[in-house]
């Protein structure tokens, strides 16, 4: 199990395969990876050498992946619901943004977009809860609890 | 149904898999020598008078009949248990030994085995994919003699004392003709003749990406250091005592060893097995210093040549695909099928595959005269220069003489077991149209 900023890959699985199992590679960015570092295409995680381990880690840290990639399609959406546009708009409603028919079909629209901006929600509520007394105090009980 | 089962197995897989995992991957003593026939199945249901057929699972009430046992034994588990009523152990039929005095017209039409010096050198460098299978079923390895193999045997025995570059050949032929056996055959000769073997049974492997692969600074071209170490190590393995004769002409740097005057080629070869990424260079000087003397005759033979002939596997740093040009160890494989580099004496024999579609290289069909495509469409220029200069043989279907003699066989060992009769030969011959491959799968499988 090789754990690679912040994500574990299999020592069986193919190098080819276990990349984009990080978030913001696919197959293609994944073949491109392969070819730069030049590692075959049947090469597994357990097959490579400690200088390729550390190229590959070197490589992926200037891609922008992971946390970082989330931040900025956060900061994207987040973007058009400050300036008040109708895509913010439809993001924060849970609708189809780029112009779909709502009458049917529009489950995955529904499922999926907004998803972003509950995230940044989230985010504002751990914000606050920050000013209420932590578990070390000793009214923490009486200030944590739901009175009405 | 055996020719299929077995090739399920570790031991038949298809894959590359190295020399040490297929010594591991043994087969249990006690059935490594079945073999079966759908002939044995169908007189085995004849003769019981037909338990009922277990039909496919229903829904539906259903009684279960006892007679059902005998078939449901081994079913899907029993994947190291072979059921003894389908599967009967083939018979080792005693065969003469392939040598260069009964490679002649006498012997057209008999099945000879390999000889026993060089069934050893044989097993290091593994026979090619689908000719392996039928070895595993039908023991001793051995082919048929035929006048193709006749002709071409003193088409190489002429070229023992001419240069490489003027014998450059390569068999071409329909899917399952035997151009494989016919290398096999030509290696075998040539072994058994005592000129240095270089056999290449796979070249695909070469080139599929299967091999690690690392850059030379400040060139476009790429090593393979496993590769190059493993081919090292089979041409020791292949040639050990003719290469004793032989010492190198001067002072060589390969790798982080330094090669002094006068050693000889096995210990040279040892450098390379040890150290990978001294191999490239190994091979090098190896083929260099064996070029250039002219007392032993070097034979490359590589099966699977087509894919030398287009672009690899492997990606280059910007993303493209190479040719097989920039792999060094393939160039230099290239440089002397292509003429470029020339062994004093010796040949070169290559055969294309048929084996996979995406292998076939069109650039290499059209210069063999084989395929014929419209004058306008554009051939890859960077490798149509290295099919110039080849030579084409093509290895017909059996003749009925060359059938007669391998049926004969076949029933010697058991791989049919009706009664060999001319109409059945007849059967098989025209319906295999005489196709080597058919001509088996028409024998072993009843079909």
């Amino acid at each position: 199990m090789l754990h690679l900023l912040g994500v574990n890959l299999p020592d069986q699985k193919l190098v080819q395969y276990a990349l984009p199992l990080f978030y913001g590679i696919g197959q293609k960015t994944a073949l491109k990876v392969l070819a730069t570092l030049s590692i075959h295409k049947t090469c597994k995680i357990a097959d490579l050498s400690e200088p390729q381990v550390n190229q590959l880690s070197t490589l992926l840290s200037d891609m922008k992946i992971e946390s970082d990639l989330r931040k900025q399609i956060r900061a994207n959406i987040m973007h058009h619901r400050s300036i008040g546009s109708y895509v913010g708009r439809r993001h924060a409603m849970g609708l189809p943004v780029r112009g779909q028919n709502t009458r049917n079909n529009a489950k995955t629209a529904r499922r999926l977009n907004g998803r972003w901006l509950k995230a940044e929600k989230r985010e504002y509520s751990s914000s606050t809860r920050s000013i209420i007394p932590s578990a070390e105090s000793p009214f923490e009980s009486f200030f944590n609890h739901r009175w009405f | 149904m055996a020719h299929r089962f077995l090739a399920s197995t570790l031991l038949l897989s298809r894959t590359s898999l190295s020399l040490t995992a297929r010594a591991r991957a043994t087969v249990p003593a006690q059935y490594a020598n079945y073999v079966t026939a759908s002939a044995v199945v169908m007189a085995g249901g004849k003769a019981k008078k037909a338990a009922p057929k277990v039909k496919a699972q229903s829904n539906s009430f259903r009684k279960k009949k006892a007679a059902d046992d005998d078939k449901g034994e081994s079913g899907s588990g029993g994947a190291t248990r072979l059921n003894e009523k389908y599967y009967k152990p083939s018979v080792p039929v005693k065969v003469e030994e392939f040598l260069p005095s009964t490679a002649t017209k006498e012997h057209v039409g008999q099945v000879l085995g390999f000889p026993s010096t060089v069934v050893p050198a044989l097993a290091q460098t593994a026979y090619p994919t689908l000719l392996s299978e039928q070895f595993e079923l039908i023991k001793p390895a051995a082919l048929v003699v035929r006048e193709s193999t006749v002709s071409f045997l003193e088409k190489v025995d002429k070229a023992m004392k001419t240069p490489s570059s003027q014998s450059r050949i390569v068999l071409t032929g329909e899917a399952g003709s035997g151009k494989s056996a016919l290398l096999l055959q030509t290696v075998s000769h040539c072994l058994s003749a005592g000129w240095i073997v270089i056999y290449v049974p796979k070249a695909t492997t070469w080139m599929n990406s299967s091999f690690a692969y690392n850059k030379v600074a400040n060139t476009t071209s790429f090593v393979q250091p496993l590769l190059a170490s493993n081919l090292v190590g089979q041409i020791q393995n292949v040639n050990k005592s003719v290469l004793d004769k032989i010492t190198t002409s001067e002072t060589a740097m390969v790798g982080r060893h330094e090669v002094e005057k006068g050693t000889k080629l096995s210990a040279l070869l040892e450098v390379g097995v040890k150290d990978q990424f001294a191999a490239q260079d190994v091979m090098e000087v190896f083929m260099k210093e064996i070029g250039a003397q002219k007392d032993i005759p070097t034979l490359v033979a590589v099966d699977e040549v087509n894919s030398f002939f287009r672009p690899t596997q492997y990606l280059s740093q910007d993303g493209k695909e190479l040719d097989p040009e920039h792999l060094k160890l393939s160039k230099l494989f290239l440089n002397y099928i292509s003429g470029k580099s020339t062994f004093k004496h010796g040949a070169i024999v290559a055969a294309t595959s048929d084996t996979l579609l995406a292998n076939k290289s069109e650039v290499l069909d059209v210069t063999l005269g084989v395929k014929e495509v419209s004058p306008y469409k554009r051939l890859s220029q960077t490798i149509l220069p290295w099919t110039q200069g080849l030579t084409s043989v093509e290895v017909p279907n059996y003749t009925r003489e060359e059938a007669k003699g391998v049926f004969d066989y076949y029933k010697k060992a058991n791989v049919f077991f009706d009664a060999a009769s001319e109409p059945l030969f007849l059967n098989k011959f025209i319906t295999s149209n005489g196709n080597p491959r058919k001509f088996f799968t028409a024998c072993a499988k009843g079909i």
